[in-house]
């Protein structure tokens, strides 16, 4: 049995050893969590230095930092002593002594989260005394603490006693083989403060001068990459029949973030590749591609409509045209020669108006 | 040399690596870049740099176990792990995870700052066995310095960069000619493709009896020459490689004079009473093959030997923290459990650095 179980979540450093008996021994440090290691060595050694069989430790949420030298440690030790981890969530720790002294009452579990907001999680204890989260763990402003219907708990740290009954109840709850330390991860609920780099798009042209930018980015989104020599090809199409756009950004020297190229085959528009630098998916970079490509083809006669090609586990790519459309005409088996997938033949037609997503 | 088996840590900044070495044998070598992930940031972003340390270290440390053939941490005489300098988050991860592993264990606990490891790393150059003392070019993504390295490892700072780093300055350039990071091996890749003289950017003239170097008026010397061209064009002149090649020619040029500096005043020859007959040219720009080439050039002008440290731990890794633990002390007890990590190096503060 001997459980160690360990908390930096909050500005308190907290240990708890449960030995053997199962009885609980604890301690706490007000200094910084780069000296836990310092408590935890001498919570062991008034115990006599049992051997450790099992680790829990608080996940937070709580300060990033804290809890990441927490989680660290933890998965360290179980790590080193081969001995299983598992995660106890830091709110429930700190609310789950009032919420069994007050069995069917909401008790809100509260954590400074800084920048005046407080982390916050709602729990209940039934008449078994097991206590449950009642909703996940959010951040709210301080001064919306009041309006929180139930007990706030917002103590800085938590009893030893109670890390150690909350790890107990995770323990007694633990299926068979849990405890993997590398599936033991902080809960930040917060994501990092970090906004991506301001995009000054451009849609232009894309011209041969932009090929090794062009084969950079190809290399960088698919693993079998179109060659140079059909992208030359493709850029050296007469003008009437081809339409090749380049997506820039301003910002960083117009860095090329993606292309987008059409060519008409007979009466159709064939939408030959969009490609956008995966640092910068998911920014509607693809999208305005499209809609240029499909303007542009219109501008030199849009002919029956427009076709593509895309792989079925392409969902984000297949979301986009059916935004933009494009219905599934049909499949073509084993279309992509280097991995034998098949692929979804997309088609919009000319007189087909566009249904806004 | 020490021939300790030492499991190493390295966090510092974007790369999650750990190495197993034997004194300067390495025996495995795991390096995470998260490069991509910051790409889109526009740099590296340390919150999120230290929850990816979080999710990779573990992973990282397993299979840099599993690769040396090391059945268990048991096995290890010792853990090193860089300290600092760099992101303090990031570096947090790497420090927590080997002072775990070091308590839960029993083994020391080594705390190796990064630049020594970079200065450290030339050590790794096959068929040289360099030791201590030599001079040494540091250049990297956020520092550029001229060293001297005595018997004992102790480093001394002689000089070092006004403004941006080499790396900064490679990767600063590279934005200008909108190229994604890390921007140092991609505008050398553009440069290839240059036609040499076709421009040319003046190095910076820094007054000739300091080893200091500087890097910003390169810098403003591109983006003036862009700014002139005018929107990319087809078939726009000067090209994007001819830029490229200008660009990388000046910086090589300032590193390359701030070398023939330092061996005039050090190095072999030079009548100084501590003068030594290696240079060491180590750090991520010392990947790049021109300034290789012209610091070995240089060197062989004056009588030097020079020794670059091999590409692959030119920038950041764990195989060098490794070779670079030996040549400093254990820690146990209580300073070990208690180990915080540090944004600035000593030597930049002190200009003095004894692995201590
Ligand atoms: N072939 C190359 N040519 C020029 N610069 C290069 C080359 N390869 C890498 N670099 C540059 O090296 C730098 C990375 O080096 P390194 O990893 O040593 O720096 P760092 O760890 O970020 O900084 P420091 O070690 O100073 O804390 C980057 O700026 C990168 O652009
Ligand atoms: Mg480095």
């Amino acid at each position: 049995m001997p459980l160690l179980c360990i908390d930096t979540s909050t500005s308190l450093v907290v240990a708890a050893l449960v030995d053997a008996s199962g009885a609980v021994t604890g301690s706490t440090s007000s200094g910084r969590a780069q000296a836990l290691l310092e408590l935890v060595d001498e919570l062991l050694d008034a115990a006599g230095r049992p051997e450790l069989t099992a680790l829990g430790v608080g996940v937070g949420p709580g300060g990033f930092t804290g809890v990441r030298i927490g989680v660290t440690t933890a998965r360290g030790i179980a790590e080193a002593l081969d001995i299983p981890l598992h995660a106890i969530n830091s709110l429930q720790a700190i609310a789950a002594d009032v919420a069994t002294e007050h069995p069917d009452e909401v008790v809100w579990g509260a954590i400074d989260a800084r920048r005046g907001e407080y982390f916050v999680q709602p729990f209940r204890a039934g008449a078994d005394g097991i206590v449950v989260a009642l909703g996940p763990a959010r951040a709210i402003a301080v001064a919306d603490l009041d309006d929180l219907s139930g007990i706030v708990v917002a103590t800085d740290g938590m009893d030893p006693r109670a890390l150690a009954r909350t790890a107990l109840a995770v323990v007694a709850a633990a299926e068979d083989g849990a405890g993997d330390p590398l599936h033991v991860v902080p809960d930040y609920v917060r994501a990092p403060d970090a906004e991506p780099a301001r995009l000054q798009l451009r849609i232009d042209p894309l011209v041969l001068d932009d090929l090794d930018a062009l084969m950079r980015l190809e290399e960088r989104c698919f693993p079998a990459p179109w060659s140079r020599g059909m992208y030359e090809e493709e850029l050296v199409r007469p003008a009437n029949n081809a339409v090749h756009l380049a997506a820039r950004d301003d910002a960083v020297g117009g860095r090329l973030l993606g292309a987008g190229l059409a060519s008409r085959i007979g009466d159709s528009w064939h939408i030959m590749n969009i490609l956008v630098d995966p640092s910068a998916q998911r920014r509607g970079i693809g999208a305005r591609l499209l809609e240029q490509l499909i303007e542009c083809s219109s501008q030199l006669g849009g002919g029956d409509g427009w076709t593509l090609e895309v792989r079925p586990s392409n969902t984000a790519a297949i979301a986009l045209y059916e935004a933009h459309g494009f219905l599934t005409a049909g499949m073509r088996p084993g279309y992509y020669a280097e991995t034998g997938e098949d692929a979804f033949v997309m088609w919009r037609s000319a007189d087909n108006p566009v249904v806004p997503a | 040399m020490s021939d300790r088996l030492v499991l190493a840590i390295e966090s510092s900044c974007d790369e999650t690596a750990a190495a197993v070495v034997r004194g300067r044998s390495v025996l495995s070598d795991v390096i995470a870049s998260q490069a991509e992930l910051h790409d889109r940031f526009g740099g590296v972003v340390p919150e999120i740099a230290s929850r990816r340390h979080l999710e990779l270290l573990d992973v990282v440390v397993r299979q840099a176990l599993d690769d040396a053939g090391v059945g268990g941490l048991r096995d290890l005489d010792a853990i090193a792990v860089t300290q600092g300098p760099g992101l303090v988050g990031a570096l947090l991860v790497g420090v927590a995870g080997a002072k775990a592993r070091a308590w839960a264990t029993g083994l020391p606990l080594i705390a190796v700052d990064h630049l020594f490891g970079h200065v450290a790393s030339a050590m790794l150059a096959p068929d040289v066995e360099l030791e201590p003392p030599y001079l040494c070019l540091l250049a990297s993504g956020g520092h550029t310095m001229l060293l001297d390295v005595d018997e004992r490892m102790r480093i001394t700072l002689l000089g070092s960069t006004r403004d941006d780093a080499a790396g900064e300055a490679f990767d600063k350039g590279a934005r200008l000619l909108g190229l994604p990071m890390p921007g140092g091996p991609e505008l050398a890749a553009l440069a290839t493709g240059g036609t040499p003289g076709a421009v040319t950017f003046t190095p910076a003239m820094i007054h000739h009896d300091t080893l200091d170097t500087s890097f910003s008026g390169i810098k403003t010397a591109l983006a003036v020459a862009l700014r002139e061209r005018g929107r990319r064009k087809a078939g726009a002149e000067p090209s994007d490689a001819d830029l490229a090649a200008a660009f990388e020619t000046a910086i090589v040029a300032t590193l390359a004079g701030a070398v023939r500096k330092l061996v005039a005043q050090r190095g072999a020859g030079s009548g100084h009473p501590q003068a030594r007959e290696t240079l060491a040219l180590v750090g991520g720009v010392a990947a790049n093959a021109k300034l290789r080439a012209a610091v070995e050039a240089t060197c062989r002008e004056s009588g030097m030997r020079s020794v670059a440290t091999p590409l692959r731990w030119c920038g950041d890794n764990a195989a060098m923290i490794g070779v670079a633990s030996a040549w400093y002390p254990d820690r146990t007890g209580s300073i070990a459990r208690s180990l915080d990590a540090y944004a600035t190096s000593p030597l930049f503060r002190d200009r003095e650095l004894v692995p201590n």
